[in-house]
């Protein structure tokens, strides 16, 4: 929108390589760890986001813009935070749009949405991560996850014998 | 795979929230990954039992289900020795309903049995925080929805002391047995029932009532049914037609209401008083109302109405339930009304009846048949008459498809329609129209067919006084001028605008309505800027 009502408070956000991005307050208070950071005055003027690239920084703040609650121009229901995921359903389909992403980006976001708390991103990136990778074998998933097989060959075998049924 | 995932550098924490979400054979597998990953699964908090984790045909299915009741006793137990649980999910699949059925309920023997219940019943599901349900045909949860529910579920018989979510989907039966049995849902904040076919309102009732903090109740397709001794006989209303369902939400504010059937009542009566959203999705044959004055909180309202019938005598008695059911919330600020058939309320409200009058925003979503602009004209001229102080209006219009209009012929109106509009000028002239003006500056004169029935020559109070921000989609068709003249009424009319967002598809008629209107206010006092609309990818 071209013009903002006088009654919104904006918020400057600051990525590592130097991004500025001005978003309401309301939008940045969808991270739990911004917001904290506003309510205890910590943020007058601009904050720095430290180890989220602009590129991530704008995702997370789509993500943001889109998940908060819904206030007009009017602002009129902007105290009206209850339980937005009752009316929900439209975000659900955005969503599955929003994280169709490379896996480098999602890892990114994983980190992004955990260190600024916000549940909604981190539940969704964790879904999806889960998703793609089940249904694979227990090799394709230690090659998906970059992770060596560390086991003594009898230890893995104490393993699989603990949890026999999910070997089966 | 090249590069691999990065996944293994997350910190341990990071790695419970992901297992959280996975089905619970895949989970424990990852204990064998490596020797970090040896106990992060126990430690996820969740056990979420799916069947699509065992790829058994379904000609065994009693296999699949007795391997599918041991695995889930093996990770309870499991999960018993190590941290809470605070999550269980069932995700039960099948080719059909009769498969998830038997999957379910029906022993080898043919015996009624319980797989649900059997689970529950181990002692690591008795810390369990949030509990889903949820049984499915295909792929998709709203695909091939089956009209009887799969199972049998009694309310008494879950762990209900530490649970605060709980969402139930295609239950057959959902009761409170046994009856006598106590039910307490201490700390319960979210109750969600979807495409339940028999929940007795009573037992409803009784769940909602011991739980003091259930904030969200979400009833999607559910059909709410009596027992006997709930209607006394005299209650009926005077013209012999059952009375209304009564619901107490004591605590809940956020309420849905989808598709939901009341068997043996007429519409239903909610009692809700801290209510402060609430969407209705239904057809508006039988009214709803909230409980006059209680729900002084009520903030939000979503009414969705399609309907699917083109016949044209119900919609009379559609449109005064409409509005008898919008008389609830004369204290809404927001309210988002979605539609396919907005002239359906071309009768308005009764006279002297505002609904929304401390209506702030006013979200539409529209489809209206073409050829019927009288009739849409005059619903949307009922709505803006009963919004006094609205300050930001949203529509969205768009044609009925072409499917529809066929079928719609029957009542006759249609062609009555459109013989009357073919008098007037078609979109590309009025586009001309426009056009000629920029150049020749005219004065502002009736050879645009502005005319639009129910709006034309009107006067609203929300249009002089407080309409701020409109915004307009519409996509133009060959029979659709409309959204171009109310584009065009709302700009000469709405006298304190500030900002009017325009998309029609391209057409960059904001352009020429910003060139032509710009000029026609530059005298006055006010003046408003006209933008295309933000389009979100």
């Amino acid at each position: 929108m071209a013009t903002r009502e006088a009654g919104k408070k904006m918020i400057m956000l600051k990525s590592p390589d130097g991004m500025e991005f001005e978003v309401e307050e309301a939008v940045a208070m969808e991270s739990q760890t911004i917001r904290k950071m506003i309510e205890d005055d910590c943020a007058d003027t601009a904050i720095l986001i430290p180890n989220i690239n602009s590129k991530i920084l704008s995702r997370v703040i789509e993500y943001c813009n889109k998940h908060v609650p819904t206030t007009g121009a009017t602002g009129a229901a902007a105290s009206d935070t209850v339980a937005p995921a009752a009316l929900a359903e439209d975000l659900k389909i955005w969503d599955a749009e929003f994280i169709k992403v490379n896996r480098a980006t999602r890892f990114d976001l994983i980190q992004a949405a955990s260190y600024l708390n916000i549940k909604g991103l981190l539940d969704l990136t964790s879904q999806t991560t889960i998703d793609t990778i089940s249904d694979n074998s227990l090799e394709e998933i230690r090659s998906f996850l970059s992770t060596k097989n560390d086991y003594l060959p009898e230890e893995e075998q104490t393993i699989r014998r603990e949890n026999q049924w999910a070997f089966q | 795979m090249a590069g691999g995932d990065r996944i293994s550098d997350l910190p341990d924490d990071l790695l419970h929230r992901i297992l959280y979400f996975a089905p619970v054979k895949e989970a424990a597998s990852t204990s064998a990954l490596a020797r970090r990953w040896r106990s992060l699964w126990l430690s996820s908090g969740a056990v979420n039992l799916d069947t699509r984790s065992y790829h058994v045909p379904d000609d065994n299915l009693y296999g699949k289900r007795a391997t599918f009741v041991r695995d889930a006793h093996a990770a309870l137990d499991a999960r018993d020795r190590h941290c809470p649980l605070r999550k269980l999910t069932f995700h039960v699949e099948g080719h059909g309903w009769d498969t998830i059925q038997v999957f379910l309920c029906i022993s080898d023997d043919g015996l009624k049995d319980d797989i649900v219940g059997f689970v529950l019943s181990h002692r690591a599901a008795r810390s369990v925080e949030e509990l889903c349900v949820d049984a499915y045909v295909g792929r998709h949860p709203y695909e091939d929805r089956c009209e009887s529910g799969y199972y049998d579920l009694s309310l008494a018989s879950l762990p209900s002391m530490n649970l605060r979510r709980l969402r139930i989907s295609s239950c057959a039966s959902l009761k409170v047995l046994p009856a006598s049995a106590p039910v307490a849902f201490p700390r319960l904040e979210e109750l969600r029932l979807h495409f339940c076919t028999d929940v007795p309102l009573q037992d409803l009732q009784i769940v909602v009532d011991s739980a003091p903090h259930l904030a969200v109740l979400e009833l999607h397709s559910v059909c709410l049914s009596s027992s006997e001794n709930d209607v006394p006989g005299d209650a009926a209303t005077h013209d012999g037609s059952p009375p209304p369902a009564k619901l107490r939400c004591a605590a809940v504010t956020a309420l849905v209401m989808s598709d939901c059937t009341w068997t043996n009542w007429t519409g239903v009566e909610l009692d809700a008083p801290m209510l402060r959203c609430f969407k209705y999705n239904g057809n508006f044959r039988e009214p709803f109302a909230l409980k006059p004055q209680e729900a002084a909180n009520l903030t939000r309202v979503d009414m969705e109405y399609f309907s699917p019938d083109m016949y044209y005598y119900i919609e009379n008695n559609t449109c005064a339930c409409f509005w008898q059911c919008a008389a609830s919330f004369s204290n809404a600020r927001v309210l988002k009304l979605k539609t396919n058939q907005l002239e359906h309320l071309r009768h308005g409200p009764e006279l002297n009846k505002m609904p929304f009058r401390d209506l702030e925003r006013l979200e539409l979503e529209a489809q209206y048949k073409p050829g019927r602009s009288k009739h849409t004209g005059a619903a949307i001229a009922h709505l803006l008459h009963c919004c006094p102080v609205i300050r930001e209006l949203r529509l969205n219009l768009s044609t009925s498809t072409a499917s529809e209009i066929k079928s719609y012929g029957y009542d006759g109106c249609y062609e009555q329609d459109v013989l009357a509009e073919k008098d007037q000028l078609d979109f590309n002239k009025s586009v001309n129209h426009f056009l000629r003006r920029r150049f020749k500056n005219p004065t502002m004169s009736c050879e645009v067919p502005d005319y639009i029935h129910g709006l034309t020559g009107q006067s609203f109070t929300c249009l002089q006084t407080s309409l701020r921000c409109v915004s307009l989609r519409f996509r133009r068709d060959e029979s659709n001028r409309f959204g171009v003249r109310l584009a065009k009424f709302l700009a000469e009319n709405a006298l304190v605008l500030e900002e009017m967002h325009i998309d029609d598809g391209n057409q960059k008629i904001w352009e020429h309505i910003n060139h032509v209107v710009g000029r026609s206010i530059a005298g006055s006092a006010s003046g408003f800027v006209v933008l295309p609309l933000e389009t979100r990818k």
